[in-house]
């Protein structure tokens, strides 16, 4: 049941020759369906098992991160990607506040690039469903950890964001706070930390690398990043290589926030269980320059030396 | 900041007690030349002040001389002076002296410090320094006017910029659907060919085989086998059948690509800025497909387009009016709606209409539209200029821009253009129109 011909691959797009082409690309590598109408497309997606959806983002009927949060909540474990012709800030932080996008991929693509991430995307989808499958036969397991070791970390040059957090989490669970990238790879070193709360530049620091890094040692982190920056390139890159969870703009809104760590938190059990069960080069995709391949490599044997969680035996 | 200080001058006082004989002679000396008038002091207080004016009265009269030279100053001064205290302004000063100065001017005011005497004050010095002070103010005022029209101008170039950045997302999106695909399908078509060749290359051993008479069966057999394998394996049958689409598909994405590539340069047509034989029509398809972006999702948009001679105008402005009422009308409608575009040849004019099913203006808000920064919109999302901006192209067209609405039930926009006009000279620096009357209701 791992064979990825026998996965099914469903896209979405108001153009009918762009269905065209994406199904006679990918009908000889899976099951293929496609279909114009959104409506459609949630319809198919509780029906059936579908493992992946690539979905246009503008269409007549529906937005595709409004579509894609529909999905999300009629089938959680189909993985969902974005395809769109122009990208709009907006558009990429709905997609993955709602629709909870696995990548950010953008109109014209190379066959080369899609294929690869639609097979990844099918790998992940059956990864996780065999590990699913297997959680519900070992059922003691989930509730045997506590979930006070779901500690959180605040990574901000300045005070605002650890405040808001602490005002939020209380005494719950501890909350850790660091103000350059140093602090925080000891933090994630020493403290079985969950989630992680960051700035998306923090003393001319580019988070991204850091979140990459934690992704593919310890995928069970959960990436918030909270920032007053405008800038879609970095949420994509967000987005694809790092697999945030949430993207919050400044000045944050505690309403907004709350709802965020609360999700997160869950998230970060809920992966405890399923996501070691994914390969580790599926979870992300590789950091692009080579200044960015070093430091990510820097930060991760760091992360090594100091970390000796059974997550990271288990999986790395 | 000058005080009045600055204008004080040395001068003789006079005592109340000196004859008028003795304050002739004083004012006859050279260095009281300056003054109208000399102060009169008790102690440091001044307490009036004799006019050059006075003592000549006494002089020209008959006897007077012999009358009153033997009297003081004091049965001749102007017993209430105008004081000014040294530490007030040049602007509070000036009205307080003009005030109480009679005309013809005869005589000085006396500076004070916490009314002790402290020196004579001309009007003339005042006037000058107010000159100056006035001069200042007018360049300081060209300035900021400057500035002003400098920020009003960048104000309406950044609404340009805001209504072109729009566009070119509307139009990159536009673009990159059809060249998706196409990439797609030549990339696919590119490792067809591929297949395809080496098929071929397979073939054309296998022909070469068999015209070889001396050729082993067995190779031959073999080469059939590979041929047959090659066949199977890079030129999929399923993709040779959908080649016809796909180069149609191709195509048809070429000519889309084509298409708004030629009305985005058209739209603008910075190659020709006025022009005699303008279609109207024309501008009007170009409008509505740059303004797709707005419009797609939920706005219907009704042509009814009448045969139109050619006029004389500026197309890029009248494309500018005309994406400026469109995007007014689609941004009224909340959810689904209807924009109707009509075009009409009526006497000697030519009428655009653009009327929308959207919420309406009310009829308090009605008179205000054309003016500039007048928006309900949030901030950040309109800037207010887009109709001001309409108005004044229309105007400089020799046209009319009118407009009509039935809250909760739509606006119509109607713009007329005169067919034949001499060109609008400047038309191509839009500034902001003034805010004079200029609204017709239909
Ligand atoms: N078709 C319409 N329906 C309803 N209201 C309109 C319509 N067109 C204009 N208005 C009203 O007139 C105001 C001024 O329009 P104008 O185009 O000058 O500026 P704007 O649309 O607010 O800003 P901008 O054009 O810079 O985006 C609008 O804010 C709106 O209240
Ligand atoms: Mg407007």
């Amino acid at each position: 049941m791992n064979d990825p011909r026998q996965a099914t691959v469903l896209f979405v797009d108001d153009e009918e020759r762009i269905l065209r082409t994406l199904n006679i690309l990918f009908r000889p590598l899976c099951r293929v369906l496609v279909t114009t109408d959104p409506q459609e497309a949630l319809r198919l997606v509780s029906e059936q098992r579908i493992d992946v959806v690539v979905s246009d983002q503008r269409m007549p009927q529906m937005l595709g991160a409004e579509l894609l949060a529909g999905v999300r909540e009629r089938s959680p474990d189909t993985v969902r990607i974005l395809l769109t012709g122009y990208s709009d800030l907006d558009a990429a932080i709905d997609a993955v506040n709602d629709g909870g996008i696995w990548r950010y991929l953008s109109k014209p693509w190379t066959v080369d690039g899609i294929q690869k991430t639609v097979r990844e995307a099918v790998a992940v989808a059956l990864a996780q469903r065999t590990a699913a499958l297997e959680a519900r036969d070992a059922p003691a397991a989930p509730e045997s950890r506590p979930d006070a070791t779901c500690e959180i970390l605040v990574i901000d040059s300045e005070p605002h964001s650890a405040a808001a957090v602490r005002g939020i989490v209380g005494g719950a669970r501890p909350v850790h706070e660091a103000t350059n990238l140093t602090q925080a790879v000891e933090l994630l070193g020493k403290r079985p930390i969950g989630v992680v709360v960051t700035e998306a530049m923090v003393n001319g620091d580019d988070m991204t690398h850091l979140l990459h890094t934690l992704k593919q040692n310890y995928p069970d982190v959960v990436g918030i990043v909270v920032t007053a920056m405008r800038d879609t390139p970095r949420l994509i890159r967000l987005i694809n290589q790092a697999q945030v969870f949430r993207y919050l703009p400044k000045p944050l809104r505690p309403g907004m926030l709350a709802r965020s760590l609360e999700a997160s938190i869950a998230r970060h059990q809920e992966a405890r269980r399923s996501v070691a069960a994914v390969p580790a080069a599926l979870r992300v995709e590789e950091a692009a320059s080579e200044a960015e391949r070093t430091l990510s490599q820097r930060i991760g044997s760091y992360l090594a030396r100091l970390r000796a969680r059974p997550a990271a035996t288990a999986t790395g | 900041m000058s005080t009045i200080a600055a204008l004080a001058r040395d001068c003789v006082a006079l005592s109340p007690e000196t004859s008028i004989a003795a304050a002739a002679e004083t004012l006859l000396d050279s260095a009281c030349e300056p003054f109208l008038s000399l102060p009169v002091l008790e102690g440091n207080r001044p307490v009036g002040v004799l006019t050059r004016h006075a003592v000549q009265q006494v002089y020209l009269s008959r006897f007077g001389r012999d009358l009153y030279g033997r009297r003081t100053v004091a049965d001749l001064m102007q017993r209430d002076p105008i004081c000014v205290e040294a530490d007030s302004t040049v602007e509070d000063a000036s009205p307080q002296v003009t005030a109480r100065i009679g005309f013809p001017i005869r005589e000085d005011f006396i500076i004070t410090r916490d009314g002790d005497y402290a020196g004579m004050g001309v009007v003339v010095d005042l006037l000058k320094a107010m000159d100056q002070r006035i001069a200042r103010r007018n360049q300081e005022l060209a300035g900021a006017l400057h500035r002003l029209k400098e920020s009003q101008a960048h104000l309406v170039q950044s609404e340009k910029m805001a209504s072109l950045g729009q566009m070119v997302a509307g139009v990159a999106h536009e673009l990159n659907t059809p060249l998706g695909y196409v990439r797609n399908n030549v990339e696919m078509l590119q490792g067809l060919v591929a297949g395809l060749r080496a098929v071929a290359d397979e073939t054309l051993d296998l022909v070469h085989l068999l015209g070889d008479a001396d050729a082993d069966p067995d190779h031959v057999a073999a080469q059939v086998m590979a041929t047959r394998q090659r066949l199977d394996r890079d030129a999929p049958q399923l993709l040779l059948e959908d080649l016809g689409q796909l180069l149609e598909d191709t195509i048809y994405g070429c000519t889309q690509i084509g298409e708004l590539v030629s009305s985005l340069k058209d739209f603008s047509r910075l190659d020709r800025a006025a022009s005699e034989d303008v279609d109207i029509n024309e501008c009007v398809a170009g409008a509505l497909l740059i303004a797709r972006n707005v419009l797609k999702e939920r706005v219907e948009v009704l042509r009814d387009l009448g045969d139109l001679p050619p006029i004389a105008c500026v197309p890029s402005q009248i494309n500018q009016v005309l994406l400026n009422l469109i995007t007014n009308g689609a941004q009224a409608i909340d959810g689904r709606g209807r924009i109707l575009v009509r075009t009409r040849h009526e006497g000697g004019h030519v009428s655009i209409t653009v009327q929308d099913t959207g919420k309406g203006i009310p009829r308090d808000v009605l008179p205000r539209i054309f003016d500039p920064f007048f928006t309900t919109k949030p901030v950040g999302q309109g800037t207010g200029l887009g109709l001001a901006i309409c108005y004044r192209i229309v105007q400089e067209h020799g046209g009319a821009l009118r407009v009509a609405s039935a809250p909760g039930r739509g606006t119509r926009f109607v713009v007329s253009l005169p067919v034949s006009r001499d060109l609008p000279a400047t038309a191509a620096n839009t500034a902001l129109p003034a805010p004079e009357h200029r609204r017709m209701h239909a």
